[in-house]
């Protein structure tokens, strides 16, 4: 379990992380989500221990991350992993098997394989997927018990990022890995994992179960036989309404059932309820708390 | 085997091709040296051998430290390199430890194949120094080796480590010059106290190899002569009456090894690429080389323009950018204005 307790950061004096508490479970996928700058790459560098928080803890199954054996059983991919213009697949290999000497030869071959990458090719002719997929293999074939991707969809075309899931989801259900992801493709988020934690305003603001989350709000689709005012919704708890003309789709707080019985006493000519979706939900989310719309 | 002793083993395998290569110039720049540096004068037999392997030392000292510790002024690089499992002042110290072997392994096979060409080429030198010179040289070459690695270590990014260490190579020369000029002789009118000689002896960073070469390449040229002391170099008799200062550099030494792991241990992974703000960079530097050079030209002419101009550029440099703070700006003022007042009064 990686738990991290009132976490402070600052950067050259600014302000960048605050008051971050957070725990991920064994086994679990959480989505880190968050606007641009939000401090997602900084939570993740300071989670794998690149950089030292100011204020705060941060534990790998009870060790501070400072301690070394505590990160034994960490994997941190950055967004754009360093790379010399001789540096290969087997290079990186033999870098990474000096750190984790169980690292499987066999596994990194596999993957490899299985993602059409040749590992003696030096990886400055690799494009930016399979530099990624490159690493994936590393990561996997080190099979690290907590894991710790940034952008981690970044520059993967559709199937390369088919594949990176399957590979990525085989070793959460066969190893028990778990997985912090760091990504701005939501709805991949949505697929692939169980939890998140969404970032803003230096904080987390809001975290847990995805699909919970989801169905804490719901959506449908309205028409009236006139045009009418907004303020007929007024005594809903409504996050989001888009109207036009006679026509109206409207996000609401709550339960389905509840809200679709409240709708009807309205007397639409046809209500339909749609489906919700993580990246819609985000975007709420960060609006409600003053982001541009 | 600990993760060190596997990084380490990881950090040697791969400085493999670099050693060699190394080596191989290094030869060529020795034995080019013994072969044409051995002249056979009237009565007495010269050689510049040793200033040619000492030589080789000391640009290793200097060169060494940038090579193997510039994989961390890249935050990309640390983004990896902070994750894995190991101390940082261990990786450091794989770092620091394995740039040594490198030191020794090439300055070994050079000295080696220098003093087998002498024994073979001339029984002229007293080459039975030549084993305590080779410790006493190491050791040498340990303290300039931990001082650069502490220079190059307090910049954040190469270019500014390179700079570093070019400058501090003559910083305490020029620091030292200054405060001998002008504050004893200039102000308090004392000339004994502190001799021109000593400074420029000991001041610049490659001093304690230099010194000691000397001192030793005396000993292997004149000892067989028939009276020694009379083919005596002065230089060497001098830097032995002042041995002491080895004992001072040796301290340095030390104190920057310690420095060197203190400050990497601490030093924040983010800093990397940045502006390098050590107290032991440009904020020194700049200041240090500007007001001495204004002392040293202390009339109000072109060279207080150009040194002007040279700290001015020297704070863009710092900076990377041509908005430079405050702070600097009244630093350079401090230097400057009061040479502008002096030659307004005394125009009075």
């Amino acid at each position: 379990m990686i738990e991290i307790k009132k976490l402070h950061h600052k950067i050259d004096g600014n302000e960048i992380l605050r008051d971050i508490n957070l725990t991920l479970q064994e086994g679990s996928v959480m989505g880190l989500v968050g606007i641009n700058g939000a401090g997602k790459t900084t939570l993740l560098r300071l989670i794998s221990g690149v950089y030292t928080a100011a204020e705060g803890e941060i534990l790998i199954d009870g060790v501070g991350v400072g301690d070394e054996r505590a990160r034994e059983s960490l994997f941190f991919l950055p967004d754009d992993p360093y790379y010399t213009a001789h540096t290969t697949g087997n290079s990186l290999f033999k870098l990474y098997k000096t750190f984790y000497p169980h690292m499987s030869r066999e596994v990194f071959l596999s993957h490899m394989a299985g993602f059409k990458l040749d590992e003696k090719k030096p990886i400055r002719n690799f494009s930016k997927g399979m530099k990624r997929q490159l690493f994936v293999a590393l990561a996997l074939a080190v099979k690290p018990k907590y894991l710790l991707l940034d952008e981690a969809f970044d520059g993967l075309d559709p199937l390369a990022r088919l594949s990176f899931k399957k590979a990525i989801n085989k070793a959460v259900e066969e190893e028990g890995m778990s997985v912090i992801i760091s990504s701005h493709s939501l709805r991949e988020l949505e697929d692939f994992c169980d939890s998140y934690a969404l970032i803003d305003k230096m904080t987390v603001t809001s975290s847990g179960d995805i699909a919970e989350k989801i169905n804490s709000f719901c959506k449908f689709q309205l028409a009236f036989t006139e045009e009418f005012e907004e303020s007929v919704f007024s005594g809903l708890p409504y996050v989001s309404l888009e109207k036009s003309g006679r026509f109206v789709r409207i996000v609401l707080k709550g339960e389905a059932k509840r809200m679709l019985s409240a709708l009807e006493e309205l007397n639409p000519v046809i209500v339909e309820e749609m489906p919700m979706d993580f990246e819609e939900l985000f975007i709420h989310e960060v609006e409600e708390r003053g982001h541009n719309k | 085997m600990t993760t060190f002793k596997r990084y380490f083993t990881y950090r040697l395998t791969q400085s493999v091709l670099r050693t060699v290569v190394f080596t191989v110039l290094a030869l060529l720049m020795c034995l080019t040296a013994v072969n044409s540096s051995i002249s056979y004068q009237y009565d007495f037999t010269k050689t510049a051998s040793l200033e040619s392997v000492a030589t080789v030392l000391g640009i290793l000292c200097f060169l060494i430290p940038i090579l193997e510790l510039s994989g961390f002024k890249n935050r990309r690089n640390l983004d990896t390199l902070y994750f894995f499992p190991i101390r940082r002042e261990r990786m450091a110290l794989a770092h620091y430890l394995s740039g040594l072997v490198q030191i020794f392994v090439i300055y070994t096979v050079s000295f080696v194949a220098l003093w087998l060409t002498l024994v073979f080429k001339t029984d002229c030198f007293s080459l039975e120094y030549m084993p305590l010179y080779y410790i006493l040289s190491l050791l040498a070459g340990l303290v300039i080796y931990s001082i650069a690695c502490f220079i190059f270590g307090e910049a954040n990014t190469g270019a500014d480590g390179i700079l570093f260490l070019a400058l501090w190579t003559f910083a305490a020369y020029i620091l030292m010059y200054t405060v001998r000029i002008y504050v004893l002789r200039e102000l308090l009118r004392e000339t004994q106290l502190w001799p021109y000689e000593s400074i420029a002896d000991w001041g610049p960073l490659y001093a304690p190899i230099n010194n000691l070469t000397v001192i030793f390449q005396n000993l292997i040229e004149t000892n067989r002569q028939r009276d020694p002391y009379s083919y005596t170099n002065s230089y060497a008799a001098r830097y032995l009456s002042q041995a002491y200062m080895f004992a001072v550099w040796a301290a340095l030494g030390l104190a920057a090894a310690f420095g060197f792991f203190y400050r990497f241990k601490r030093k924040d992974a983010h800093l990397a690429g940045e502006i390098s703000n050590s107290i032991f960079g440009y904020k020194i530097l700049i200041p240090l080389y500007g007001y001495s050079l204004l002392l040293m030209y202390s009339d109000l002419d072109i060279m207080t323009i150009i040194v002007f101009a040279l700290m001015l550029t020297g704070y863009f440099f710092y900076r990377r950018s041509f908005k430079i703070k405050k702070s600097d700006i009244i630093i350079i003022a401090c230097g400057i204005l009061p040479m502008i007042l002096s030659a307004i009064l005394s125009g009075m």
